[in-house]
């Protein structure tokens, strides 16, 4: 028998004055290997036109389509409706500006993070074109990958309970990707500066370890080691014994 | 977002003009000394439990023990230090606490819901759903905020009866016994079991998620000397739950025979004596 399920849909739109956000339940029959991908596109096909929602690669890959489902954030193209209850619950992310119904702005919010931690490599090499590329050993390459491996999917902030009452805090995936260029040779930036950057109520020091990240990243980073190594990393620097930098002991678990 | 670049210089929010590097340097220092004095009263706490636990002895053990700590000055300082700890670590942890009642309770709605039961664990899709892992950590650090109320209420009652205690016996006022044996269990037993009963349970449950909160914090990933493993959160998990159950259930014998409900039962340890003590 297949099940009738309801989604209890977040219903608002900012822009429209009329508008109060409401809960609206729309029922569906599940069919075998329903995901809330083809769920919501046949909610909106049927029974209602104008809702919103974000979907790109369908695959867990392009990180448009983070929700709470049931109260948790998770990638809705890759959660199948087995796996819940005959209610869903579906709303957006808090802590990113909200589009409208379940659309949130993450592309704001990210952009304004990659400029908080400068997410670029710092070097003062002149760039020759000509030149052969410099090598970065397999080891190396294979750590910065599994940080980079992060999709912006903004789970780990909506999941956050520090990122949910503190607009300024820094968050998971900012802290993975200072993670990520302090392991990159090519990075010129030296352990002060990233103790700047870190070391504050905003950064590792404003997380209370609450592991909320790390149980929600839909890629399984390895959260909770990187911000490990950090704030062991950033108190070697205020005792004064960081080396000039070098940050590739980073224990990554793979 | 406000700008907090390297080298920048910032407004305190009491208006004193610091660098970005003088804020690390600052919330970097309260960090560690929230952390280290968690840990310091942690390690005193089982240090402690070891004594008090003498009392399972019998009172000659007891008192054995009180007597040395406060005859060769050893309860007198670790008790000023504790005590100033004790306070310092209220102080630098109570800053992680959200200020607006409202934010408090986000954190405990955040944390019911990810952690709910409103998703399914079928046997078929265990993998699968593996991924999707339960979360206790952000009620646990609820209930560390609770206790840690709990532990300051009652903590400072106990302090200021020990203290009071040990300035008798060294100063000679009144009686001038100290601590011993006699006299807290008449205290124990009338009345003050409640208490001690409940700043024990907060106490542990208190230290126990702090030492594994700190084990996450500072040391997932870290290779274990000797044995070479990197430490998870499983492990650290099983660890705070052995000793948890450990120093409960001591505390609690403790406690029982401190009321006089059972006698001490490694009384056969001490060499019987003769005549009154
Ligand atoms: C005066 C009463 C106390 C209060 C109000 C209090 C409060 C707190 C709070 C709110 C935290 C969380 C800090 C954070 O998330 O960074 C904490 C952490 C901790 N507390 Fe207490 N506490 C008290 C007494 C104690 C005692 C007596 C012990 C030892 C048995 C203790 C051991 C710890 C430990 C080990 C941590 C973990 C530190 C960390 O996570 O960095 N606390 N305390
Ligand atoms: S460990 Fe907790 S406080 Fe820290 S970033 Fe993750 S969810 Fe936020
Ligand atoms: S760290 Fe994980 S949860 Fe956070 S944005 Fe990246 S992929 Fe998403
Ligand atoms: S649609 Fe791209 S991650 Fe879900």
């Amino acid at each position: 028998m297949a099940r009738e399920l309801t989604f209890r849909i977040f219903r608002y739109d900012p822009l429209d004055p009329e508008s109060k956000p409401c809960f609206v339940d729309y029922k569906l029959e599940e069919t075998p290997r329903l995901n809330l991908f083809v769920a919501l596109h046949r909610i909106r096909e049927k029974q209602a036109p104008d809702l919103q929602f974000d979907f790109v690669c369908r695959a867990g890959v392009c990180g448009s389509c983070g929700m709470m489902i049931n109260g948790r954030p998770t990638l809705a193209c890759r959660t199948l409706t087995a796996e819940l209850p005959e209610l869903i619950t579906l709303a957006p992310m808090p802590a990113f500006k909200l589009i409208g119904d379940l659309s949130v702005d993450t592309g704001t919010w990210f952009r304004g993070m990659s400029e908080r931690v400068e997410s670029w490599i710092h070097t003062q090499k002149e760039f020759d074109p000509n030149a052969e590329e410099e090598r970065m050993d397999n080891e190396t390459a294979q750590k910065i990958y599994e940080l980079e491996r992060c999709i912006e999917c903004g789970c780990c902030v909506a999941g956050c309970a520090t990122a949910n009452v503190r607009e300024d805090f820094l968050g998971a995936t900012a802290l993975n990707r200072i993670g990520r260029f302090m392991l990159d040779p090519r990075d010129e930036r030296d352990s002060e500066e990233w103790f700047e950057i870190v070391a504050t109520d905003e950064g590792v020091f404003g997380c209370m370890g609450l592991m909320g990240c790390d149980d929600v990243c839909p890629k399984e980073l390895p959260l909770l080691e990187v911000f490990a190594y950090m704030r062991r990393r950033m108190s070697q620097v205020a005792a004064g014994k960081a080396k000039a930098d070098s940050g590739t002991s980073l224990p990554v678990i793979n | 977002m406000p700008q907090t670049g390297p080298g920048k210089e910032i407004t305190h929010p009491e208006g004193e003009l610091i660098t970005t590097a003088e804020k690390a340097k600052r919330q970097w220092k309260l960090d560690a000394i929230s952390t280290g004095t968690g840990v310091f009263l942690a390690l005193f706490m089982w240090g402690h439990m070891f004594f008090v636990s003498s009392i399972l002895t019998g009172e000659r053990g007891f008192n054995w023990i009180s007597d040395l700590f406060e005859h060769y000055w050893l309860a007198q300082p670790t008790l000023i230090v504790v005590t100033i700890v004790f306070f310092v670590h209220f102080v630098t942890a109570s800053r992680k606490i959200p200020a607006k009642l409202a934010e408090r309770k986000r954190v405990k709605k955040l944390g019911d819901d990810i952690s709910s039961s409103e998703w399914k664990f079928s046997k078929e899709d265990r993998k699968e759903l593996e991924k999707i892992r339960p979360h206790k950590e952000t009620s646990l650090w609820i209930w560390q905020v609770r206790s840690g109320m709990i532990i300051l209420a009652l903590g400072s009652v106990h302090l200021f009866v020990v203290m009071a205690d040990v300035v008798e016996r060294t100063f000679n006022i009144g009686e001038g016994l100290g601590i011993n044996a006699a006299e807290t269990m008449d205290r124990v037993q009338g009345g003050m079991w409640i208490l001690y009963a409940v700043l024990l349970f907060a106490v542990e449950v208190h230290a126990g998620i702090g030492l594994y909160r700190v084990t996450v914090k500072w040391g997932l990933g870290a290779k274990i000397p000797f044995i070479g493993k990197r430490i998870t959160r499983g492990m650290a998990q099983k660890m705070e739950r052995i000793v948890l159950w450990f120093f409960l259930i001591i505390g609690f014998i403790t406690l029982l025979v401190m009321a006089r409900v059972i006698p001490p039962p490694l009384e056969f340890l001490l060499p019987p004596v003769t005549g009154a003590s």
